[in-house]
């Protein structure tokens, strides 16, 4: 019976002219996005070719002995030490090719202002491409900054200010500092692969030197003193990082195709983050002892304090240290392996995988928008047209009519997802070739490094955020059922697929001060996609993760679909007892 | 399913016992008991807000009753609800279909929801209720007497012991009245189905029903058969008879010297008296030489039925 009441449904919703009309409008979204996303993309190749000659051209519309030009000649030095040096901006120096421009710029600027230019004429003609700018002090007056980049900041990718002052003989250590900068660099840009390599390797010895002898005293600073725990498991995490860097970059100096390039985009984006995040912005480095007290400040959040290690720990488990070497494991993994984490590993803008991911998400919210719809149209429109009427006096129990509906509901999503993936995987193929779709991606799962089949991944993710919005169809159906109204539950469902996960991200904040929130829905909706982290994403982000909060993935899909579950129960209790009145 | 076998004929297919529902204090309806054979035509009829409806929706299932029973070829439609309608075809009031389905899509649907519809039966019902012509047009463009007509087909589809009609006549023309009047009998007398309708056409009714129950302010006022209501006795086993004479004044003497009772009414004598007396009655008017053209029992029509039983019920009812 329950086949022929949903073959019944199916017929219903097909033979309406508006559902054919949004089934179409489904498969062509599903075929159009890959095409249209590589439209959005820059021509890369523009920004990095030609820059020589472009700056030439502005070059050549500038005053004489202005500012502009000055500045533009700066700019052209360094654009010419890379073309007679055939650096090639598209490969593993590319990151350097940047901060070596600037440096130059810079460098040029602060000479400029010693040799008797004014210092905010300066800053201002060169504040395009160089680390200077102008700020209004405490006292009103204007003062020129710099950033003072030092060779190790490469590594932790922090940045100082420091207020430069505009007499011009404070300037000299300035200039010695900017030429030995761009000396290293430019002694890095000539070198090949595997020197390069080795003086990474260097740089990371002569640090390791100095935490290994941070964590010698942390630690015994910690036997004397237990207060002391978490500046030594910060001094340690560092340093397992730090060797792992190493080793990254050994496995680097192996690297002898050029379509190996994104390893060196790997090592230097994820080590640089793990290694600042453990330094700066970890959690635990921003903890301290005071009063007896664990104070944790961790982000822009208000500070928690805890009264002992084990109770901080309680709340914490210590995650960031583990996720952090995790983490580290996994760039290793990635890099020995040649497997990228990134898709765009080579920032051209064209990774089939990243570009499948995106438009399989835009799939999935473009067919959940219109299941929630027919959750909400699906009853409530036989309330409105009064078919209801001879609906239930049939010998069908209601319970029957109504799983048919529901389960029509889910035929439609699941059969309009899986036609819309197929028609966006081929899509894709045509628009951007199969590129990196046979690349696996890499997870972690306890403290395994996994392989996980690129395809299988980017679905299991794309049917971890369409969970929210199953969620919201199925309080959709409970509310045309309770209402009577589609408007209503319309109105509803589309306030909560708009809004529900900015509400969620609120929700956060509030979780210290009313915990059981946890352990409802809310913090979850429309957010699952987000907390999908892995040890790595964990690790490298700078604002609190959803692990920090108590949040966890499969928590999250427990409590969703247990939510989705009660509603849907809560619909057949209502359904089944309902008089029809009208 | 089986077609309604003649064999149904005189079995009780719904019963209902006492049943009452009530919104909150307010009564809708009281005590209702009434029982309805196969093979008989039930008229169903009360002023506007009787309760009929409601009564309807009950043995449908669309509503809940406070207490009673209602009994469906012995299935209780509470606690075996499928049993019981499955007996049942229906339409309440207007009959709503898909608009955007074609007719024949419209009891695709409902034929799904049944077993046993053969196609033989499934085109037959089709002209019954006279649609082929239009079967495969969308209900948008359908009268509202073609909607009737395929409410009654979705209803009659199954073979139905039991066909629940509210208002079964709305928006059909004089020669579809009639074609859907002679369904129902046919339905009723040849196959055996117990018919129960509900509608305001009194002067329908009267050529329809076999049996009539009145409800007003939810309660049964009155259920007896048509011969009955239209035999109007007058009390015990007295009926009113017309005497069509040349001299009413001279048969009203000859009617009290016999000590009938009698009164002069439209220029007519009217006399009420049991059966067995008119023949002496008559031979008494010929003996006192009143010339005599005949002596008819006085039928009351549903009308007038319905408004006497209406008139006298106070509120609150006087039961069956």
């Amino acid at each position: 019976m329950i086949a022929k009441l949903i073959k019944n449904e199916l017929i219903k919703i097909f033979r309406q002219t508006g559902w054919k009309i949004i089934t179409l409008i489904i498969l062509i979204v599903a075929i159009v996005v890959p095409p249209f996303m590589k439209s959005l993309i820059p021509g890369n190749a523009d920004v990095y070719i030609d820059h020589y000659y472009y700056y030439k051209q502005e070059y050549e519309k500038t005053e004489p002995d202005s500012a502009e030009r000055e500045y533009l000649k700066a700019l052209l030095e360094a654009e010419k030490f890379c073309m007679d040096n055939n650096i090639d901006v598209n490969g593993w120096r590319y990151g350097y090719v940047h901060a070596y421009k600037k440096d130059y710029v810079t460098l040029r600027a602060l000479e400029l202002i010693r040799d008797g230019w004014d210092a905010l004429e300066i800053a201002d003609a060169f504040k395009e491409y160089s680390d200077m700018a102008v700020y209004t002090d405490e006292n009103g007056k204007d003062q020129l900054y710099i950033n003072t980049l030092t060779n190790s900041d490469y590594n932790t990718g922090s940045f100082e200010y420091e207020s430069v002052p505009s007499d011009k003989n404070d300037i000299s250590d300035y200039i010695a500092a900017e030429s030995e900068i761009i000396r290293k660099t430019e002694k890095l840009l000539l070198s090949g692969k595997t020197e390069y390599a080795d003086i990474k390797i260097k740089e990371i010895r002569e640090m390791l030197k100095a935490e290994e002898a941070i964590l010698a005293d942390a630690k015994t600073k910690f036997i004397e003193d237990n207060s002391q725990r978490i500046e030594y498991d910060t001094a340690r995490n560092r340093c397992e990082i730090l060797k792992i860097t190493g080793q990254c970059w050994e496995s680097f100096k192996k690297c002898e195709k050029e379509n190996e390039n994104w390893i060196h985009n790997e090592i230097c984006y994820y080590m640089d983050n793990l290694l600042n995040n453990a330094y700066y912005n970890s959690a635990l480095n921003k903890s301290s002892f005071k009063d007896g007290k664990y104070i944790v400040q961790s982000g822009g959040n208000p500070s928690m304090s805890f009264n002992s290690y084990e109770k901080y720990l309680e709340r914490y488990a210590d995650p960031k240290r583990e996720d952090y070497i995790l983490g580290a494991k996994t760039v290793l993994y990635s890099v020995e392996n040649r497997i990228p984490i990134d898709p765009d590993y080579n920032n051209s803008g064209i990774s089939s995988k990243k570009w499948l991911e995106y438009s399989i998400n835009i799939d999935v919210y473009i067919v959940m928008f219109f299941c929630i719809f027919l959750a909400c149209v699906i009853m409530s429109s036989e309330y409105g047209s009064g078919t209801i009427r001879l609906l239930v006096i049939r010998p069908c129990a209601r319970w029957k009519l109504l799983l048919s509906k529901l389960l029509v509901i889910g035929i439609f999503g699941v059969g309009m997802l899986m036609a819309a993936f197929l028609i966006t995987f081929v899509s894709t193929v045509i628009s951007f070739g199969w590129g990196d779709l046979g690349v696996p991606c890499l997870e972690t799962s306890g403290e395994s490094i996994i392989q996980t089949a690129p395809l299988i991944c980017t679905l299991k993710n794309a049917l971890i955020n369409s969970l929210s919005m199953f969620c919201i169809a199925a309080l959709a159906f409970f509310l045309s059922l309770f209402i009577k109204k589609g408007v209503f539950s319309i109105a509803v469902s589309i306030l909560l697929y708009a809004f529900g996960g900015a509400i969620a991200n609120v929700s956060w904040y509030a979780l210290e001060a009313l915990p059981f929130l946890r352990y409802t829905l809310i913090p979850y909706f429309m957010n699952l996609g987000v907390i999908r982290y892995n040890a790595l994403d964990r690790a490298i982000s700078i604002s609190p993760v959803s692990a920090d909060y108590g949040l966890d993935i499969q928590s999250g899909i427990i409590i969703t679909l247990l939510t989705s579950v009660i509603l849907t129960v809560m619909s057949f209790v209502i359904f089944d007892r309902q008089q029809i009145k009208n | 399913m089986e077609k309604t076998s003649v064999n149904e004929k005189g079995k009780t297919i719904l019963e209902i016992k006492g049943l009452s529902k009530s919104i909150g204090k307010k009564h809708i309806l009281k005590d209702i008991s009434l029982e309805v054979k196969g093979g008989e035509v039930f008229g169903f009829l009360g002023p506007n807000g009787s309760g009929k409806t409601t009564t309807i929706k009950l043995m449908l299932g669309l509503l809940n009753y406070s207490c009673g029973q209602i009994r469906i070829c012995g299935h209780d439609v509470k606690r075996e609800f499928e049993k019981a309608v499955s007996n049942i075809g229906g339409i309440i009031e207007n009959p709503e279909m898909y608009k955007y389905l074609t007719g024949k899509q419209n009891l695709m649907q409902y034929r799904r929801m049944q077993d046993g519809i053969t196609d033989e039966r499934f085109e037959e019902v089709i002209d019954m209720v006279h649609l082929r012509a239009r079967i495969n047009d969308k209900i948008s463009k359908y009268s509202l007497g073609m909607r009737q007509r395929l409410g009654i087909a979705q209803a009659i589809l199954h073979h139905p012991k039991l066909l629940v009609l509210d208002e079964p006549t709305n928006g059909l023309d004089p020669s579809g009245i009639k074609e859907l009047r002679d369904i129902f009998k046919r339905l009723a007398h040849e196959e055996g189905c117990a018919v129960f309708v509900s509608s305001h056409m009194l002067a329908e009714l009267e050529l329809m029903c076999d049996r009539v129950c009145i409800i007003n302010h939810g309660v049964v006022v009155g259920n007896m058969t048509m011969d009955e209501i239209k035999s109007a006795k007058e009390g015990g086993n007295r009926l009113s008879y017309r005497v069509n004479s040349s001299s009413p004044e001279s048969a009203a003497i000859v009617a009290g010297d016999m000590g009938i009772e009698n009164r002069i009414s439209g220029g007519a004598l009217e006399i009420i008296t049991e059966k067995e007396n008119v023949p002496a009655y008559i031979k008494a008017l010929a003996l006192a030489d009143v010339a005599v053209e005949g002596v008819v029992p006085i039928q009351k029509s549903l009308e007038d039925a319905f408004m006497e039983m209406i008139g006298d019920t106070p509120e609150g009812g006087v039961g069956q």
